[in-house]
């Protein structure tokens, strides 16, 4: 006889197979409920046009509109805004949460430029850059690198302390504290962290294409909009939330890869 | 050659509401090769002490020293196992032993016959190439000890080392901790709650009095060695225990005479 798993235990992983059989089961659902609504003609095409027209609008866009040179102009931009704030906010980070000194020295310039939204600096960008590439990138590194800096911050001072003052009473040296405790101590979170940051890099190429851009996802979204093609607004956003997913997946079989002896990702 | 010597030693916090004393002029002299537990009620100061002998901590009064030199940090002689482990989750177990020599640079040559040797003895050489979280606490707390081990440390301070053991497997822990210490004598301060586990390891007794903790008294534990656990179903070992307990809680028969003299000033 097959175990089946207990449905509503806390805290218990699912055996792989239920897992993705449940996740079919939520997308199915949203599906059949969107199908519904739409071939019953409950609501209006115009509002929320059905799966089939969707699926049409994307294969028209992909083929008759270049969809495929938006998707890696869009890619192109979060690669280099995304990994410069990683580059930088990465070392600024551990550097902030492992040393005090650091930490008062930067702690009030990140402190405030996270309360500044990013998208409040796009006027300042494009004065500054004009509307070229290098201001969405910019856009994606402001968004990204100040907040991730004060969170990776954390991560490293929540070193457990003892792990340090066990390296030190077996005759580490501070800077052999640093590299072989401190920084594989904090590396899966950071690892999480940027897979969480990742989210927010999508978020901003959007928000920079909106504004000004000839081409990228979120331009195809605004412009679509204003030709009244909610199909197509619609297969855009998708194409985002599929890519979303994607890069999500890579982060967390890098995690695993990375880090055999950790317990599984959360959220 | 590895005597500990405290000398007058105080500490105090600084708090929200003024400064709290946790140690107030402890002196202490802990004999080379000599195996002392520190026994006190919760709160008085007992890892303090500690910590200040490994140097993670800084007295603010008083000093200490360790083999002729004043403790100024933590070092490679002094040895110190942790309540919570303190193992590396990234390392396996082996690499979790080596990790001292690789700090203190020994010749890699001679890593593997030290970690295999300890593992050994732990009972442990099936998982040596674990990770901790996939050992129970009781192998946890071995690869913690043999961990502190492997560089050969004259001093060893123990933190509750056996705290969050079960009954059985302490039991076990201690008689190996036994086992090793008369194989490789070496200075071990040992903190315990448990005044049953102090008076079956220890030599000598180091109580403490609390708020603010101070020796109360030094005890010097007779029994011959080696010892088990069957000492304690002797009748020595049951008025030792009753004494220490007396001494801990301040119900001796000269306190209960004049009672309430110390609660009436506080
Ligand atoms: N960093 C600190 N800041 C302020 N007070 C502290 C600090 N560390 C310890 N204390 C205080 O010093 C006293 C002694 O603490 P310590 O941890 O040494 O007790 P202990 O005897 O080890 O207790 P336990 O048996 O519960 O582990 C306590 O009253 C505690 O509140
Ligand atoms: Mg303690």
């Amino acid at each position: 006889m097959k175990r089946r798993p207990d449905w509503s235990s806390l805290l218990t992983p699912l055996p792989g197979r239920w897992a993705i059989g449940l996740g079919v089961v939520g997308v199915a659902s949203l599906l059949a409920v969107w199908a519904a609504v739409t071939y019953s003609g409950m609501v209006e095409p115009f509002f929320l046009p059905s799966p089939t027209a969707v699926g049409h609008a994307f294969y028209d866009l992909l083929m008759n509109f270049g969809f495929l040179e938006d998707i890696w102009a869009s890619l192109r931009r979060i690669l280099v805004g995304f990994v410069l704030a990683v580059v930088l906010a990465v070392p600024i980070g551990v550097a902030m949460g492992s040393m005090a000194t650091v930490q008062s020295m930067l702690e009030p310039i990140l402190g405030a430029a996270r309360y500044m939204p990013a998208t409040a600096f796009i006027s300042l960008l494009i004065i500054w850059m004009g509307i070229g590439e290098a201001e969405k990138s910019g856009l994606i590194f402001i968004g990204v690198f100040f907040p991730l800096c004060l969170v990776i911050a954390d991560a490293a001072s929540a070193t457990p302390r003892e792990r340090l003052n066990a390296a030190y009473t077996l005759g580490a040296s501070r800077a052999r504290a640093f590299w072989n405790v401190l920084l594989p101590s904090t590396m899966p979170q950071i690892i999480d962290l940027l897979r969480i940051a990742a989210g927010w890099a999508w978020t901003y190429v959007v928000v920079a294409e909106l504004v000004a851009a000839d081409s990228g996802i979120g331009q195809v979204i605004i412009t679509s909009g204003r030709f009244l093609r909610t199909d197509q607004v619609i297969a855009a956003v998708l194409t985002i939330g599929v890519l979303g997913l994607i890069t999500d997946l890579f982060f967390r079989v890098l995690y695993k890869r990375l880090f055999p002896y950790a317990e599984r990702v959360t959220r | 050659m590895s005597t500990i010597s405290v000398r007058n030693v105080s500490k105090t916090f600084a708090m929200r509401s003024g400064t709290r004393t946790a140690l107030d002029s402890v002196s202490l002299e802990i004999p080379s090769g000599s195996f002392t537990c520190i026994v006190g009620a919760s709160g008085c100061g007992k890892s303090t002490l500690l910590n200040m002998i490994g140097g993670l901590d800084t007295p603010s009064a008083g000093r200490i020293e360790v083999a002729g030199s004043v403790v100024e940090g933590p070092g490679p002689e002094r040895g110190m196992v942790f309540q919570s482990y303190a193992l590396y989750p990234w390392l396996r177990v082996r690499q979790n032993v080596e990790f001292g020599l690789r700090m203190t640079k020994r010749p890699k040559s001679t890593w593997k016959q030290v970690s295999e040797g300890l593992l050994e003895e732990m009972g442990l050489s099936d998982f040596a190439d674990a990770y901790p979280r996939e050992l129970s606490g009781g192998m946890r707390q071995r690869v913690a000890i043999a961990r502190a081990l492997a560089t050969d440390p004259p001093v060893m301070l123990m933190d509750e080392p056996f705290g969050a053991l079960d009954a059985l497997t302490r039991i076990g822990a201690q008689r190996l901790l036994l086992d090793i210490w008369q194989r490789h004598r070496r200075t071990i301060v040992f903190v315990t709650h448990d005044i049953n586990e102090a008076l079956l390891l220890g030599d000598q007794l180091v109580v403490l009095s609390s708020s603010p903790g101070r020796v109360k008294e030094l005890i010097p534990v007779g029994f011959s060695r080696p010892r088990t656990a069957e000492i304690a179903g002797t009748a020595e070992f049951t008025q030792l225990r009753e004494r220490v307990l007396s001494m801990i809680f301040d119900t001796s028969p000269q306190s209960a005479r004049r009672p309430d003299v110390r609660s009436a000033s506080a």
